[in-house]
Protein backbone atom coordinates (compact mmCIF):
# COMPACT_ATOMS: atom_id res chain seq x y z
CA UNK A 1 0.00 0.00 0.00
CA UNK A 2 1.57 2.83 -1.19
CA UNK A 3 2.07 6.44 1.29
CA UNK A 4 -0.82 8.08 -0.77
CA UNK A 5 -3.32 5.45 -0.04
CA UNK A 6 -2.76 5.11 3.52
CA UNK A 7 -3.65 9.08 3.58
CA UNK A 8 -6.68 8.69 1.00
CA UNK A 9 -7.63 6.01 3.48
CA UNK A 10 -6.89 8.44 6.48
CA UNK A 11 -8.85 11.12 5.53
CA UNK A 12 -11.95 8.94 3.82
CA UNK A 13 -12.17 7.10 7.28
CA UNK A 14 -11.91 10.04 9.12
CA UNK A 15 -14.85 11.42 6.92
CA UNK A 16 -16.86 8.63 6.93
CA UNK A 17 -17.03 8.47 11.22
CA UNK A 18 -18.66 11.70 10.58
CA UNK A 19 -21.32 10.21 8.77
CA UNK A 20 -21.27 6.74 10.91
CA UNK A 21 -20.53 5.23 7.91
CA UNK A 22 -16.57 3.94 8.82
CA UNK A 23 -17.74 0.19 7.74
CA UNK A 24 -18.66 1.76 4.07
CA UNK A 25 -15.76 3.48 3.73
CA UNK A 26 -13.30 0.81 4.64
CA UNK A 27 -15.16 -1.63 1.80
CA UNK A 28 -15.14 1.20 -0.59
CA UNK A 29 -11.54 2.15 -0.32
CA UNK A 30 -10.51 -1.93 0.03
CA UNK A 31 -12.34 -2.47 -3.32
CA UNK A 32 -10.13 0.10 -4.89
CA UNK A 33 -6.49 -1.29 -3.17
CA UNK A 34 -7.49 -5.07 -3.37
CA UNK A 35 -8.79 -4.30 -6.97
CA UNK A 36 -11.70 -6.14 -5.86
CA UNK A 37 -15.15 -5.41 -7.78
CA UNK A 38 -16.67 -5.87 -4.33
CA UNK A 39 -15.87 -5.81 -0.57
CA UNK A 40 -18.22 -6.51 2.30
CA UNK A 41 -18.13 -6.53 5.94
CA UNK A 42 -19.96 -8.39 7.94
CA UNK A 43 -20.25 -7.63 11.88
CA UNK A 44 -20.88 -10.68 14.37
CA UNK A 45 -23.32 -8.85 16.77
CA UNK A 46 -26.18 -11.20 17.68
CA UNK A 47 -27.83 -13.67 15.42
CA UNK A 48 -27.08 -12.14 12.24
CA UNK A 49 -24.31 -10.68 11.23
CA UNK A 50 -24.45 -7.34 10.01
CA UNK A 51 -23.24 -6.46 6.92
CA UNK A 52 -22.10 -3.15 5.16
CA UNK A 53 -20.64 -3.27 1.45
CA UNK A 54 -18.74 -1.22 -1.33
CA UNK A 55 -22.06 -1.74 -3.30
CA UNK A 56 -25.28 -3.27 -2.83
CA UNK A 57 -23.86 -6.40 -4.69
CA UNK A 58 -20.95 -6.68 -1.90
CA UNK A 59 -24.07 -6.97 0.44
CA UNK A 60 -26.27 -9.25 -1.45
CA UNK A 61 -23.32 -11.48 -1.87
CA UNK A 62 -22.50 -11.71 2.12
CA UNK A 63 -26.26 -11.60 3.39
CA UNK A 64 -26.28 -14.65 0.74
CA UNK A 65 -23.06 -16.62 1.77
CA UNK A 66 -24.61 -16.37 5.78
CA UNK A 67 -28.41 -17.54 4.90
CA UNK A 68 -27.11 -20.30 2.66
CA UNK A 69 -24.42 -21.19 5.20
CA UNK A 70 -21.74 -21.66 2.63
CA UNK A 71 -18.64 -19.65 1.29
CA UNK A 72 -15.54 -18.00 2.06
CA UNK A 73 -17.20 -15.87 4.58
CA UNK A 74 -18.56 -18.86 6.49
CA UNK A 75 -15.22 -20.73 6.79
CA UNK A 76 -13.31 -17.67 7.93
CA UNK A 77 -15.94 -16.77 10.60
CA UNK A 78 -16.05 -20.97 11.21
CA UNK A 79 -12.36 -21.19 11.54
CA UNK A 80 -11.20 -17.51 12.61
CA UNK A 81 -8.17 -18.01 9.26
CA UNK A 82 -8.19 -15.97 6.26
CA UNK A 83 -10.07 -18.39 3.47
CA UNK A 84 -8.62 -17.50 -0.02
CA UNK A 85 -10.82 -19.15 -2.95
CA UNK A 86 -9.88 -18.07 -6.66
CA UNK A 87 -12.33 -20.12 -8.27
CA UNK A 88 -15.61 -20.78 -6.59
CA UNK A 89 -17.10 -23.24 -8.83
CA UNK A 90 -13.82 -25.29 -8.61
CA UNK A 91 -15.02 -28.83 -6.95
CA UNK A 92 -11.85 -28.59 -4.49
CA UNK A 93 -13.68 -24.91 -3.20
CA UNK A 94 -16.32 -27.27 -1.16
CA UNK A 95 -18.89 -24.82 -1.77
CA UNK A 96 -21.17 -25.76 -4.52
CA UNK A 97 -24.25 -23.83 -3.60
CA UNK A 98 -23.16 -20.26 -3.12
CA UNK A 99 -20.85 -20.65 -6.39
CA UNK A 100 -24.13 -20.53 -8.01
CA UNK A 101 -25.32 -17.69 -6.72
CA UNK A 102 -22.14 -16.19 -7.01
CA UNK A 103 -21.88 -16.89 -10.52
CA UNK A 104 -25.05 -15.44 -11.12
CA UNK A 105 -24.18 -12.21 -9.67
CA UNK A 106 -21.39 -12.16 -11.51
CA UNK A 107 -18.59 -13.43 -8.68
CA UNK A 108 -16.21 -15.91 -9.90
CA UNK A 109 -13.61 -15.81 -6.97
CA UNK A 110 -13.28 -14.91 -3.31
CA UNK A 111 -11.28 -13.90 -0.24
CA UNK A 112 -12.00 -13.82 3.41
CA UNK A 113 -10.14 -12.32 5.59
CA UNK A 114 -10.99 -12.51 9.50
CA UNK A 115 -11.06 -8.95 11.54
CA UNK A 116 -9.74 -9.76 15.14
CA UNK A 117 -9.31 -7.96 17.91
CA UNK A 118 -6.38 -9.97 19.55
CA UNK A 119 -7.70 -13.25 20.04
CA UNK A 120 -11.72 -12.00 19.48
CA UNK A 121 -13.28 -12.84 16.29
CA UNK A 122 -15.32 -9.53 15.31
CA UNK A 123 -16.68 -10.48 12.06
CA UNK A 124 -15.12 -10.72 8.11
CA UNK A 125 -14.01 -8.67 5.81
CA UNK A 126 -14.72 -10.27 2.34
CA UNK A 127 -13.15 -9.37 -1.31
CA UNK A 128 -14.80 -10.70 -4.46
CA UNK A 129 -14.07 -10.51 -8.08
CA UNK A 130 -15.53 -11.32 -11.49
CA UNK A 131 -12.20 -12.86 -12.48
CA UNK A 132 -10.78 -16.04 -11.54
CA UNK A 133 -7.46 -16.03 -10.00
CA UNK A 134 -5.18 -15.85 -7.10
CA UNK A 135 -4.93 -12.56 -4.62
CA UNK A 136 -1.43 -11.40 -5.30
CA UNK A 137 1.04 -10.84 -2.28
CA UNK A 138 0.42 -7.23 -2.45
CA UNK A 139 -3.39 -7.36 -2.37
CA UNK A 140 -3.15 -10.29 0.36
CA UNK A 141 -0.78 -8.00 2.91
CA UNK A 142 -2.88 -4.76 1.98
CA UNK A 143 -5.74 -7.43 2.85
CA UNK A 144 -4.55 -8.05 6.76
CA UNK A 145 -4.06 -4.63 7.38
CA UNK A 146 -7.43 -3.44 6.26
CA UNK A 147 -8.91 -5.93 7.85
CA UNK A 148 -7.06 -4.70 11.18
CA UNK A 149 -8.16 -1.29 10.43
CA UNK A 150 -11.88 -2.55 9.74
CA UNK A 151 -11.81 -4.65 13.25
CA UNK A 152 -10.62 -1.79 15.37
CA UNK A 153 -12.99 0.75 13.70
CA UNK A 154 -16.40 -1.26 13.28
CA UNK A 155 -16.11 -2.53 17.10
CA UNK A 156 -18.31 0.47 19.36
CA UNK A 157 -19.89 1.15 16.39
CA UNK A 158 -23.13 2.06 17.11
CA UNK A 159 -22.10 4.68 20.26
CA UNK A 160 -20.34 6.99 18.01
CA UNK A 161 -17.17 5.61 19.36
CA UNK A 162 -15.18 5.59 14.97
CA UNK A 163 -12.89 6.48 13.78
CA UNK A 164 -10.82 9.51 15.57
CA UNK A 165 -12.99 9.92 18.51
CA UNK A 166 -9.77 8.90 20.64
CA UNK A 167 -7.64 10.51 18.88
CA UNK A 168 -4.73 12.52 21.16
CA UNK A 169 -4.58 15.88 20.59
CA UNK A 170 -1.31 16.56 18.81
CA UNK A 171 0.30 12.98 18.06
CA UNK A 172 -1.87 13.09 14.59
CA UNK A 173 1.41 13.77 12.78
CA UNK A 174 3.44 10.77 12.73
CA UNK A 175 0.35 8.48 12.39
CA UNK A 176 -1.98 9.43 9.41
CA UNK A 177 -4.94 7.05 10.57
CA UNK A 178 -5.14 8.58 14.37
CA UNK A 179 -4.29 6.23 17.59
CA UNK A 180 -7.53 5.19 17.44
CA UNK A 181 -7.05 2.59 14.95
CA UNK A 182 -3.82 1.19 16.37
CA UNK A 183 -4.56 -0.37 19.75
CA UNK A 184 -1.69 -0.48 22.29
CA UNK A 185 -1.19 -3.18 24.71
CA UNK A 186 -2.69 -1.43 27.41
CA UNK A 187 -5.88 -1.25 25.67
CA UNK A 188 -5.36 -5.17 25.13
CA UNK A 189 -3.97 -5.71 28.91
CA UNK A 190 -7.18 -3.87 29.65
CA UNK A 191 -9.58 -5.62 27.68
CA UNK A 192 -7.98 -8.56 29.39
CA UNK A 193 -9.18 -7.80 32.84
CA UNK A 194 -12.41 -6.38 31.62
CA UNK A 195 -12.97 -9.55 30.40
CA UNK A 196 -12.17 -11.58 32.82
CA UNK A 197 -13.60 -9.47 35.47
CA UNK A 198 -16.88 -9.42 33.99
CA UNK A 199 -17.09 -12.91 32.43
CA UNK A 200 -17.58 -11.48 29.00
CA UNK A 201 -15.54 -12.12 25.59
CA UNK A 202 -12.91 -9.29 24.65
CA UNK A 203 -14.49 -7.95 21.93
CA UNK A 204 -17.42 -7.12 24.35
CA UNK A 205 -15.23 -6.06 26.89
CA UNK A 206 -13.97 -3.54 24.33
CA UNK A 207 -17.00 -2.42 23.40
CA UNK A 208 -17.80 -1.85 27.09
CA UNK A 209 -13.99 -0.06 27.82
CA UNK A 210 -15.08 2.45 24.44
CA UNK A 211 -18.48 2.85 26.16
CA UNK A 212 -17.00 3.94 29.31
CA UNK A 213 -14.41 6.00 27.83
CA UNK A 214 -16.81 8.21 25.21
CA UNK A 215 -19.52 8.41 28.24
CA UNK A 216 -16.58 10.04 30.40
CA UNK A 217 -15.29 12.29 27.76
CA UNK A 218 -11.68 10.39 28.39
CA UNK A 219 -9.53 8.91 25.37
CA UNK A 220 -9.50 5.17 25.68
CA UNK A 221 -6.01 4.77 26.29
CA UNK A 222 -6.35 7.29 29.38
CA UNK A 223 -9.26 4.46 30.52
CA UNK A 224 -7.26 1.44 29.71
CA UNK A 225 -4.32 2.77 32.08
CA UNK A 226 -7.07 3.38 34.41
CA UNK A 227 -8.42 -0.15 34.30
CA UNK A 228 -4.96 -1.67 34.38
CA UNK A 229 -3.82 0.05 37.47
CA UNK A 230 -7.09 -0.73 39.40
CA UNK A 231 -8.10 2.40 39.86
CA UNK A 232 -10.98 2.14 37.62
CA UNK A 233 -13.43 -0.90 37.94
CA UNK A 234 -15.89 -1.10 35.52
CA UNK A 235 -19.29 -2.33 36.69
CA UNK A 236 -21.48 -5.32 35.48
CA UNK B 1 19.97 -19.44 28.28
CA UNK B 2 22.85 -21.38 28.36
CA UNK B 3 26.53 -20.12 27.38
CA UNK B 4 29.68 -22.11 27.10
CA UNK B 5 30.13 -25.06 29.61
CA UNK B 6 27.55 -25.19 32.60
CA UNK B 7 28.07 -21.99 34.21
CA UNK B 8 26.97 -19.79 31.72
CA UNK B 9 29.66 -18.11 30.84
CA UNK B 10 32.52 -17.95 28.81
CA UNK B 11 36.40 -18.38 29.53
CA UNK B 12 36.80 -14.53 28.42
CA UNK B 13 33.53 -13.30 30.77
CA UNK B 14 31.13 -12.61 28.38
CA UNK B 15 27.93 -14.23 28.96
CA UNK B 16 26.26 -15.84 26.03
CA UNK B 17 22.88 -13.48 26.22
CA UNK B 18 25.00 -10.48 26.70
CA UNK B 19 26.88 -11.42 22.92
CA UNK B 20 23.27 -12.43 21.84
CA UNK B 21 22.05 -9.36 22.52
CA UNK B 22 25.04 -7.17 21.04
CA UNK B 23 24.56 -8.91 17.79
CA UNK B 24 20.67 -8.27 17.59
CA UNK B 25 21.31 -4.68 18.35
CA UNK B 26 23.78 -4.21 15.81
CA UNK B 27 21.61 -6.13 13.40
CA UNK B 28 19.19 -3.86 14.08
CA UNK B 29 20.98 -0.92 13.97
CA UNK B 30 23.96 -1.76 11.24
CA UNK B 31 23.13 -1.64 7.53
CA UNK B 32 26.31 -3.62 6.49
CA UNK B 33 25.27 -7.13 6.22
CA UNK B 34 28.96 -8.21 6.34
CA UNK B 35 30.02 -6.87 9.54
CA UNK B 36 26.90 -7.87 10.98
CA UNK B 37 28.08 -11.58 9.83
CA UNK B 38 31.35 -10.84 10.71
CA UNK B 39 31.33 -10.33 14.19
CA UNK B 40 28.10 -12.84 14.70
CA UNK B 41 31.25 -15.27 13.89
CA UNK B 42 33.75 -13.48 15.88
CA UNK B 43 31.33 -13.49 18.88
CA UNK B 44 30.41 -17.23 18.81
CA UNK B 45 33.98 -18.20 19.25
CA UNK B 46 33.83 -15.71 22.35
CA UNK B 47 30.87 -17.73 23.93
CA UNK B 48 31.84 -21.12 22.48
CA UNK B 49 34.20 -23.27 23.06
CA UNK B 50 35.45 -23.55 19.28
CA UNK B 51 38.46 -23.23 17.37
CA UNK B 52 36.50 -21.13 14.50
CA UNK B 53 33.44 -20.40 13.17
CA UNK B 54 32.00 -19.65 9.56
CA UNK B 55 28.85 -18.44 7.75
CA UNK B 56 28.04 -20.22 4.40
CA UNK B 57 25.31 -19.16 2.25
CA UNK B 58 24.03 -20.30 -1.32
CA UNK B 59 24.64 -17.56 -4.02
CA UNK B 60 22.57 -16.98 -7.10
CA UNK B 61 23.80 -20.82 -8.10
CA UNK B 62 22.49 -22.62 -5.24
CA UNK B 63 26.23 -23.02 -4.29
CA UNK B 64 27.45 -22.51 -0.61
CA UNK B 65 29.92 -19.49 -0.07
CA UNK B 66 31.79 -18.09 2.91
CA UNK B 67 30.97 -15.14 3.28
CA UNK B 68 31.58 -15.15 6.80
CA UNK B 69 34.36 -16.34 9.36
CA UNK B 70 35.31 -15.68 13.01
CA UNK B 71 38.60 -14.93 11.31
CA UNK B 72 40.62 -14.46 8.50
CA UNK B 73 43.34 -17.26 9.26
CA UNK B 74 43.77 -19.18 6.54
CA UNK B 75 43.48 -22.86 7.50
CA UNK B 76 39.77 -21.66 9.03
CA UNK B 77 39.19 -20.91 5.77
CA UNK B 78 40.42 -23.61 3.89
CA UNK B 79 38.39 -25.95 6.31
CA UNK B 80 35.02 -24.18 5.58
CA UNK B 81 36.16 -24.72 1.84
CA UNK B 82 36.88 -27.84 2.06
CA UNK B 83 33.76 -28.79 4.53
CA UNK B 84 31.12 -27.41 1.77
CA UNK B 85 32.60 -29.78 -0.74
CA UNK B 86 32.42 -33.03 1.68
CA UNK B 87 28.71 -31.79 1.89
CA UNK B 88 27.61 -31.58 -1.69
CA UNK B 89 24.09 -29.69 -2.38
CA UNK B 90 22.70 -30.93 -5.26
CA UNK B 91 20.95 -34.46 -4.13
CA UNK B 92 17.78 -34.40 -2.61
CA UNK B 93 19.14 -36.50 0.26
CA UNK B 94 21.58 -33.69 1.12
CA UNK B 95 19.08 -31.18 0.69
CA UNK B 96 17.19 -32.85 3.61
CA UNK B 97 20.28 -33.30 5.43
CA UNK B 98 21.07 -29.33 5.38
CA UNK B 99 17.78 -28.93 7.55
CA UNK B 100 19.65 -30.98 10.35
CA UNK B 101 22.36 -30.55 13.15
CA UNK B 102 25.23 -32.83 12.52
CA UNK B 103 28.71 -33.56 12.55
CA UNK B 104 31.48 -33.09 9.70
CA UNK B 105 35.04 -34.67 9.89
CA UNK B 106 37.92 -35.09 12.44
CA UNK B 107 40.98 -33.77 14.40
CA UNK B 108 41.12 -29.72 14.12
CA UNK B 109 38.77 -29.63 11.10
CA UNK B 110 35.88 -30.89 13.18
CA UNK B 111 32.59 -28.99 12.41
CA UNK B 112 29.56 -28.85 13.81
CA UNK B 113 27.10 -27.44 11.53
CA UNK B 114 23.75 -25.88 12.14
CA UNK B 115 21.17 -24.95 9.60
CA UNK B 116 20.26 -21.52 8.56
CA UNK B 117 16.89 -21.34 7.44
CA UNK B 118 13.35 -20.00 7.83
CA UNK B 119 10.01 -21.57 7.78
CA UNK B 120 12.35 -25.16 6.71
CA UNK B 121 13.69 -22.72 3.80
CA UNK B 122 17.90 -23.38 4.09
CA UNK B 123 19.67 -20.26 3.11
CA UNK B 124 22.88 -21.27 3.98
CA UNK B 125 24.81 -23.11 7.32
CA UNK B 126 26.84 -21.85 10.30
CA UNK B 127 29.85 -24.04 11.17
CA UNK B 128 31.60 -24.24 14.74
CA UNK B 129 34.89 -26.11 14.86
CA UNK B 130 35.57 -27.28 17.89
CA UNK B 131 36.44 -30.92 19.18
CA UNK B 132 33.57 -31.30 21.27
CA UNK B 133 30.39 -29.26 22.00
CA UNK B 134 28.44 -29.29 25.33
CA UNK B 135 25.02 -30.32 25.05
CA UNK B 136 24.13 -26.68 26.58
CA UNK B 137 26.28 -24.99 23.80
CA UNK B 138 24.00 -26.75 21.79
CA UNK B 139 21.09 -23.99 21.71
CA UNK B 140 23.83 -21.39 22.04
CA UNK B 141 25.15 -22.01 18.60
CA UNK B 142 21.71 -22.41 17.20
CA UNK B 143 20.81 -19.00 18.39
CA UNK B 144 23.76 -17.56 16.54
CA UNK B 145 22.34 -19.64 13.33
CA UNK B 146 18.68 -18.71 14.00
CA UNK B 147 20.22 -14.66 14.66
CA UNK B 148 22.45 -15.12 11.17
CA UNK B 149 18.93 -16.08 9.22
CA UNK B 150 17.37 -13.02 10.61
CA UNK B 151 20.65 -10.50 9.52
CA UNK B 152 20.31 -12.22 5.86
CA UNK B 153 16.43 -11.63 5.94
CA UNK B 154 16.89 -7.67 6.01
CA UNK B 155 14.77 -6.15 3.42
CA UNK B 156 17.19 -4.57 1.32
CA UNK B 157 18.86 -7.80 1.26
CA UNK B 158 16.00 -9.24 -0.99
CA UNK B 159 13.14 -10.56 0.54
CA UNK B 160 9.74 -8.90 -0.95
CA UNK B 161 7.84 -6.20 1.24
CA UNK B 162 4.87 -8.16 1.30
CA UNK B 163 6.13 -11.47 3.02
CA UNK B 164 7.83 -9.28 5.30
CA UNK B 165 5.07 -6.94 5.88
CA UNK B 166 3.05 -9.90 6.88
CA UNK B 167 5.32 -11.06 8.74
CA UNK B 168 5.46 -8.37 10.77
CA UNK B 169 1.57 -8.18 10.88
CA UNK B 170 1.28 -11.26 12.03
CA UNK B 171 3.64 -10.66 15.00
CA UNK B 172 1.46 -8.13 15.90
CA UNK B 173 -1.48 -9.94 16.22
CA UNK B 174 0.45 -12.46 18.34
CA UNK B 175 1.21 -9.67 20.74
CA UNK B 176 -2.17 -8.35 21.22
CA UNK B 177 -3.44 -11.87 21.84
CA UNK B 178 -0.69 -12.06 24.55
CA UNK B 179 -1.63 -8.66 25.83
CA UNK B 180 -5.37 -9.24 26.50
CA UNK B 181 -3.97 -12.93 28.00
CA UNK B 182 -1.88 -10.92 30.47
CA UNK B 183 -4.92 -8.96 31.53
CA UNK B 184 -7.04 -12.23 31.87
CA UNK B 185 -4.18 -13.35 34.35
CA UNK B 186 -3.44 -10.63 35.83
CA UNK B 187 -7.51 -10.14 36.97
CA UNK B 188 -7.65 -13.63 37.59
CA UNK B 189 -4.48 -13.29 40.27
CA UNK B 190 -4.48 -10.03 41.09
CA UNK B 191 -0.83 -9.94 39.88
CA UNK B 192 0.45 -6.73 37.63
CA UNK B 193 1.11 -7.09 34.13
CA UNK B 194 4.61 -8.25 34.69
CA UNK B 195 3.84 -11.39 37.27
CA UNK B 196 0.99 -12.19 34.95
CA UNK B 197 3.06 -12.41 31.59
CA UNK B 198 5.56 -14.17 33.92
CA UNK B 199 3.19 -16.72 34.71
CA UNK B 200 2.22 -17.01 31.71
CA UNK B 201 5.63 -17.23 29.87
CA UNK B 202 6.00 -20.20 32.77
CA UNK B 203 3.23 -22.56 31.78
CA UNK B 204 4.17 -22.40 28.22
CA UNK B 205 7.41 -23.38 29.09
CA UNK B 206 6.09 -26.15 31.09
CA UNK B 207 3.73 -26.89 28.78
CA UNK B 208 5.84 -26.66 25.91
CA UNK B 209 3.37 -24.74 24.20
CA UNK B 210 4.22 -21.52 21.78
CA UNK B 211 3.39 -18.53 24.02
CA UNK B 212 0.62 -17.13 21.61
CA UNK B 213 -1.09 -20.65 21.41
CA UNK B 214 -1.06 -20.76 25.39
CA UNK B 215 -2.79 -16.58 25.39
CA UNK B 216 -4.84 -17.55 22.98
CA UNK B 217 -6.47 -20.21 25.34
CA UNK B 218 -6.57 -18.37 27.81
CA UNK B 219 -8.61 -15.95 26.21
CA UNK B 220 -10.84 -17.82 24.32
CA UNK B 221 -11.37 -21.23 27.07
CA UNK B 222 -11.11 -22.77 23.65
CA UNK B 223 -8.89 -25.33 25.60
CA UNK B 224 -8.56 -27.05 28.99
CA UNK B 225 -5.55 -24.66 30.61
CA UNK B 226 -2.85 -25.89 32.96
CA UNK B 227 -3.77 -25.60 36.89
CA UNK B 228 -1.27 -22.31 37.29
CA UNK B 229 -3.95 -20.51 34.88
CA UNK B 230 -6.93 -22.38 35.79
CA UNK B 231 -9.27 -19.63 37.72
CA UNK B 232 -9.13 -20.10 41.54
CA UNK B 233 -12.05 -22.74 42.65
CA UNK B 234 -12.31 -23.92 38.67
CA UNK B 235 -11.45 -27.77 38.40
CA UNK B 236 -10.59 -27.31 35.41
CA UNK B 237 -11.23 -24.30 33.18
CA UNK B 238 -14.60 -24.65 31.93
CA UNK B 239 -14.48 -22.46 28.59
CA UNK B 240 -17.46 -20.25 30.04
CA UNK B 241 -15.86 -17.47 28.38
Amino acid sequence: MAAGEWQRLADLLREASEGGDVGGAVARVAARLLAADDVGLAVLSGEVPSVVGSSDRAVALLEREFTVGEGPSVVTVREGRPTLVEDLSAPAAGMPVFAVEAAAAGCAAAFAFPLRIGAGLVGVLTASRAARGPLDDVAHTDALILAAIAAVALVGDGQRTGVGTDATPGRGGADPLGTDLVLGDVVHVAVGMVAEQLRIGVVEALVRLRAFAFASDRPLRDVAAAVVARELLLER
Amino acid sequence: MSGAGSDGVDAGGRPAAVALGELVRVAVRHRDLLDVLTLLCERAVDVLPAAGAGLLVRDGDGRLRTVAASGADPDLLDRLEAHATVRPDDGPADRAAERRTSVVGGGPGRAHTFPVAVDGTVMGRFDVFAAVLDPADVPVAEAFADLAALALLRPEDGVDGPTLARRVHMALEGRAVVAQAVGVVAQRFALDPDGALRRLRAAARTERAGLVALAEAVVTGARPLPATLRRPGDARDDGSR
